[in-house]
């Protein structure tokens, strides 16, 4: 896992008067599973088009090490690609449609109708392969556009807001799959907004703004680079002073009521040092930490800027 | 991306087998036989009700065609005097009598019937047969005499095509009517496929898997050969309709008079069907620039199909005017000038195999053209690519 199969650098994509990605760079390497994260109208999917060859970056490049060489975008049988716009053919039977899709990603007939009559039973849905599409619920159809995009086993998939849509169980259900297919050797591009359930499961995260790299990194390292440190609750006995004094370690406080304090630790604090300068303020009943999570990191990092949201337009495409 | 023609092939048989249901084909074919069955059964059942049937008919007047008593044909006549009229029509009436036949000359004559039916028709020619005689009889002619005095001249018109121009006239038209007709299915479907995959958001997958033109060409292969297979359903049909009129007329139009000759028939086919590919490359290329059929302005270019049919059809008296030369060597309106100019007036084998390579080198074009303008609009969701960009499009490197 230490290969980069993939290489952006610098590109740029203006749609009108906006400017859905700018100077982009970022590089994932063979079997992670990497996300891009940012809310709505960041440029995350501009930046997947641009990275499967539906639209070309206006400036920056592109490369992917395809086994048959270097190549400008994700493309053919090594890309599998969950889009955001999605949907499948709502008039044809589940088993014919993922048949089809796995024909035009090169399997036999007979390959794609075997592998698509496993992947239908592993999601409880075996016993509805020759329903029409139509007749799934809105869970079920995004189970089979899933499977559409897996079907082939590709070395390369993309997922572009893979959890829209999916009830919390599914949800989990697809954070197992996801580790699966990392843990068969697919490399993985997560693009979404839940930085909750992607926190959980990528190995490296780029987050956007304005189209933009706000951070990137691991988690651990955001979380470093971040400067943020723990959050620590201390619940008193009795009321502590009105004034605190000058606590190592503290970047913020705040009283949330009369016996609970909030602390906010910076990254390198001495936790053991605080704890005892704690107790000198009274006697502690309950404590309770939190690391910052991805959304804390987010907000930290896009500071008084703020999260974009005004270039939903830019991710409308035009070829 | 995919190469070779696998993909394309695919995508061919999927967008065939989308609109291709064998249950329906099932049905339609059972309907048609179960159509067919009933006509002949109905008539077969008539004619052996009514062959064995005599028809009883009383005859005022019978000296006027000397119509004898007695057995004729499928008629039983018996003379009667006139004033036994009243009580002959209570007995047609009453349905003991199939009817009252009263002659009031050579030439004039009514029927007293229940009913219209069909053993009158028989009854209407043995009176013409009687009367014709009559007339011979009273002029001092026979038979053979009459038949030469009223023969008309025969023109025939050589043109040196050895009788091969009216087979081919025919066949030629019949050809290019039903790839018209193919033309306007094909679009229907086009509409249907291009439209709904849009409105289902399937598109962004499919790009992700196979080129824009890789899936504009299965499109194309795969909708043409359903508007053959259209074509197909209408000639049953016409089958059908000629049995139909063997069953009335109890004979069949002489089917060989239509066909040409082999040579001309390669050339005709060749024509028609490089025709129909080119404009469903066309229409391709329109129906992924439509964002909705209902609203969209460009749905009355699906009549452009139409225009080359016309212009051939106004100068179908001259053939070998320039105008129908150019029409006959420009590729949107070859594939119908030049076989009219083939059967009408004759041209050089050369210059038929010249403009059907044009014809060919043109939808090859064409079909990269569909690709790029496929590529351009097939991605647009509420709104449709302007002219300039489809313009530009054209012109791109890559589709």
């Amino acid at each position: 896992m230490t290969e980069s199969i993939l290489s952006v650098e610098a590109i740029r994509k203006q749609y009108a008067t906006v400017t859905a990605v700018d100077r982009l760079n970022f590089q994932i390497r063979e079997g992670e599973i990497f996300a891009l994260l940012g809310p709505n109208g960041a440029g995350k999917t501009s930046t997947v088009r641009m990275l499967i060859g539906i639209t070309r970056p206006d400036s920056g490049r592109i490369r992917y090490q395809a086994r048959a060489g270097e190549q400008a975008a994700i493309t053919g049988p090594e890309l599998g690609y969950l889009p955001e716009e999605r949907g499948l053919y709502q008039d044809q039977p589940v088993l014919d449609v993922l048949v089809y899709f796995g024909r035009l990603q090169g399997l036999s007939r007979r390959d794609a109708r075997g592998r698509a009559t496993q992947w239908l039973e592993r999601l409880d849905l075996g016993e509805r392969a020759t329903e029409k599409l139509g007749a799934l619920s809105k869970g079920n159809q995004q189970k089979v556009q899933l499977i559409s995009t897996i079907l082939h086993r590709p070395r390369f998939a993309v997922l572009d807001e893979p959890f829209s849509g999916l009830d919390p169980v599914n949800q989990e259900r697809f954070l197992d799959l996801v580790r699966e297919l990392r843990a068969e050797g697919m490399t993985v591009l997560l693009s979404a907004h839940q930085m909750a359930l992607v926190e959980r499961l990528a190995d490296n995260i780029l987050l956007m703004n304005q189209g933009q790299e706000a951070m990137t990194g691991t988690l651990e390292s955001l979380r470093h680079d971040s400067g943020l440190g723990t959050a620590l609750e201390v619940q008193f006995r009795d009321q502590p002073p009105r004034e605190l004094p000058s606590l190592s370690g503290v970047q913020d406080s705040r009283r949330l009521d009369e016996r609970r304090l909030r602390l906010s630790l910076a990254s390198d604090s001495d936790m053991n040092e605080l704890l005892g300068a704690l107790q000198g303020l009274g006697a502690i009943e309950a404590l309770h930490s939190e690391r910052p999570s991805l959304h804390d990191i987010y907000l930290h990092a896009v500071g008084e800027k703020g999260p974009n949201s005004e270039k939903n337009d830019a991710e409308e495409m035009t070829a | 991306m995919n190469r070779g023609n696998g993909p394309v092939l695919s995508v061919a048989r999927w967008e065939f087998m989308r609109y291709f249901k064998w249950r329906q084909e099932l049905i339609a074919l059972l309907v048609m036989g179960v159509i067919i069955g009933l006509v002949y059964g109905g008539v077969w059942l008539m004619d052996r009700y009514q062959s064995g049937q005599q028809f009883k008919v009383a005859v005022i007047g019978g000296e006027h065609l000397a119509l004898p008593a007695g057995e004729l044909d499928r008629f039983y006549f018996q003379n009667a005097e006139a004033d036994a009229r009243d009580t002959l029509a209570e007995s047609v009436a009453a349905g003991t009598l199939d009817g009252l036949l009263i002659l009031h000359s050579n030439s004039n004559a009514v029927l007293l019937a229940a009913r219209e039916a069909r053993w009158q028709e028989s009854l209407d020619q043995i009176l013409n047969q009687l009367a014709r005689q009559q007339a011979l009889m009273d002029a001092g002619l026979s038979v053979a005499e009459y038949e030469a005095l009223s023969r008309p001249l025969a023109l025939r018109i050589d043109t040196g095509q050895a009788g091969e121009a009216v087979g081919s006239r025919i066949f030629a038209l019949v050809v290019l009517g039903l790839m018209l007709l193919a033309v306007f299915n094909s679009f229907a479907y086009y509409f249907a496929s291009i439209t709904t995959e849009k409105q289902q958001r399937v598109c962004e997958q499919m790009l992700a898997m196979i080129r824009p033109q890789t899936w504009v060409d299965g499109k194309i292969l795969g909708l043409t050969v359903l508007g053959l297979k259209s074509l197909l359903n209408v000639a049953l049909w016409g089958l059908v309709g000629l049995l139909a009129y063997r069953i009335v007329s109890g004979s069949l139009p002489d089917l060989s008079a239509w066909l040409p000759p082999l040579g001309s028939a390669f050339w005709i086919l060749g024509f028609a069907l490089l025709g129909l590919l080119f404009w469903n490359s066309i229409l391709a290329a329109i129906a992924a620039t439509i964002d909705d059929p209902n609203s969209s302005s460009r749905s009355s270019l699906m009549l452009l199909p139409i225009l080359p049919l016309v212009l051939v059809f106004t100068g179908l008296d001259m053939p070998d005017s320039p105008f129908m030369v150019f029409m006959s060597w420009f590729p949107p309106t070859s594939w119908a000038a030049m076989p009219a100019r083939h059967v009408m007036a004759g041209v050089d084998p050369l210059a038929l195999a010249a403009s059907l390579v044009l014809l060919a080198a043109a939808v090859w074009w064409v079909r990269r053209a569909a690709g790029r303008i496929f590529a351009t609009g097939i991605l647009m969701y509420g709104k449709e690519p302007g002219w300039g960009q489809m313009l530009r499009a054209l012109w791109r490197r890559e589709g």
